[in-house]
């Protein structure tokens, strides 16, 4: 075989698989639209669930999907980006920052079947919480947590480093850049880092199911239980509760989750295109 | 010695293993500009940045010896280094106003020191800009993003932004490097008018520029200050072999 003819072939496998990838992706978006963007109607957004899902709408779910993220973002985005900001500004490359570098990848690589495991045992039952939006948002919370302090660290990274030095020359302290000058600038970044994250948690069943817990009602304090719509739809499905509106569920939160990574595509372009 | 504005004695400095100033003795007058000269990597900049301390931001950093401002020692470890800083500002190589207004540039200082007061901050402002000649041509345009001036206002807004904290002495590191011929000229008219009030410290590649706006020139080489005198002697009627080589384009 000549090495042109060799090009060939591999160029062709090379785009070919390029193209089953993402042909694989429209699949999935087009049977689910097509099988549940039928079903979704105002009144399936705006009406709660009834029979266990066989008949009505969503409202409940989407309510406890929102809920979940309020609440997971509350506590993961301090956490995150405090430990940014840590991580850049106020430690040298060293031990430390290896472990704690190490630490959160390693936390990105749990699954998330053990987090909701975890969630269970400790929230759930060994601090009474039961299932409730707190217990469920603290468990979701560790789970994004990495993402947030990895795109935070990079976007804190990103800073001008001139922006620091003329800080110091002007007498201001660490903190008082980090709030000025590194913080604002790092902000698109941050931003991006969230959506991403929420992008992530709002699909997330096995962290949820085990903590949230599975109930339809709308929940009012963080100390009631809930159903996110991905949980939702997994139990419409499993249990063959009705195909009709788990399709329709899985179709509001296919878009929703497309919406999100649009926008979060869009931030992060508009934060490179700044930078330069 | 009130006529001097910085003393270094017997000053040394290490990059961990690395000695990249060595024995430097060296004294800078009060409202002259002095001008700091020698090859890329002589240590020129070094010796700058260890005027205010900026050098403590890169890890295993370690001195010996002493720089005397206003009569303290600022190598020693218990230097305020907010007030040193203050005290003695730093203009850097390329522009780097924030990406804010053109006010908030100048109150950037001001403030971080606790400074609130509109009437204050305004009087700073014009105060600050009419010193580096830029009042007349922004004062209806403060709040503008700095970063669409162009790079010789960018390069003089940066020093309006550190005269605004009130310096004595000014550090400038190659602050022309990043400008045009005639850019250049301004800022180095803008030096000699800057010495009548501040002392000035200038690091540059530039012979001719050191030739034109020093009283002082001291040559660096290899982490040596080969000679240090009046910039006329320097340049015209140099002690050493190597100032002669170096000032006449034999090497560098």
């Amino acid at each position: 075989m000549t090495p042109k003819r060799a090009e060939h072939i591999a160029l062709g496998l090379m785009v070919s698989g390029a193209f089953l990838a993402l042909a694989i992706l429209l699949f999935i978006i087009a049977v689910i639209m097509i099988k549940g963007l039928p079903h979704v109607t105002l009144r399936f957004l705006l009406d709660n669930p009834m029979d266990m899902g066989r008949a009505g709408g969503i409202f409940s779910t989407i309510v406890s999907t929102i809920y979940l993220l309020v609440v997971s973002l509350i506590i993961a985005i301090p956490l995150g980006v405090g430990t940014a900001i840590y991580l850049t500004e106020y430690t040298v490359e060293g031990k430390v920052t290896k472990i704690i570098r190490f630490g959160t990848e390693c936390l990105a690589g749990v699954p998330s079947i053990i987090l909701g495991l975890f969630g269970f045992i400790l929230f759930v039952v060994k601090m009474g919480f039961s299932w409730c939006v707190l217990s469920g948002g603290i468990s979701l919370a560790i789970m994004i947590l990495p993402v947030i302090i990895r795109t935070s660290e990079e976007a804190i990274k990103a800073v001008p480093q001139s922006y620091r030095d003329v800080n110091e020359v002007l007498g201001g302290s660490k903190w008082q850049g980090v709030i000025r000058l590194v913080l604002p600038n790092a902000a698109p970044g941050i931003l991006t880092g969230i959506i991403l994250s929420v992008g992530r948690g709002i699909g997330e069943t096995a962290v949820v199911i085990f903590t949230l817990g599975t109930s339809l009602r709308t929940p009012f304090s963080i100390f009631d239980s809930g159903r996110s719509m991905a949980v939702h739809f997994y139990i419409l499905a499993q249990e063959g509760i009705s195909m009709k509106n788990a399709y329709a569920t899985a179709a509001v939160l296919v878009f929703s989750i497309l919406i999100i990574n649009i926008f979060s595509y869009y931030m992060m372009h508009r934060f490179v295109k700044g930078r330069t | 010695m009130p006529e001097y504005a910085l003393v270094a004695e017997h000053f040394n400095l290490y990059y961990g293993e690395f000695h990249a100033l060595k024995d430097l003795n060296l004294s800078v007058r009060k409202n002259t500009v002095t001008a700091l000269i020698g090859p890329s990597g002589c240590g020129k900049s070094t010796l700058l940045r260890s005027f205010n301390r900026m050098n403590d931001l890169i890890q295993g950093v370690r001195t010996e010896g002493a720089i005397y401002f206003e009569g303290k020692d600022i190598t020693k470890d218990d230097v305020n280094l907010v007030q040193l800083r203050q005290k003695v500002g730093m203009v850097f190589q390329r522009p780097n106003p924030f990406p804010l207004s053109i006010r908030d540039n100048i109150t950037f200082g001001p403030r971080v020191m606790g400074e609130k007061k509109r009437s204050v901050l305004d009087g700073i402002v014009e105060d600050s800009l009419k010193r580096v000649g830029l009042w007349e041509a922004l004062k209806d345009d403060l709040n503008k993003n700095a970063l669409a001036l162009s790079d010789e206002q960018q390069q003089r807004l940066c020093i309006a932004r550190l005269l605004a904290v009130k310096p004595e002495i000014v550090l400038m590191d190659e602050p022309c490097s990043a400008l045009d011929p005639i850019a250049t000229l301004r800022i180095e008219e803008l030096m000699l008018e800057l010495k009548r009030k501040f002392t000035v410290v200038v690091v540059t590649h530039n012979m001719q520029q050191a030739a034109r706006v020093s009283d002082e020139t001291g040559l660096m080489y290899l982490g040596e200050l080969i000679e240090f005198d009046k910039t006329k002697k320097i340049f015209t009627n140099p002690s050493e072999k190597i100032t002669e080589d170096y000032v006449t384009g034999k090497f560098g």
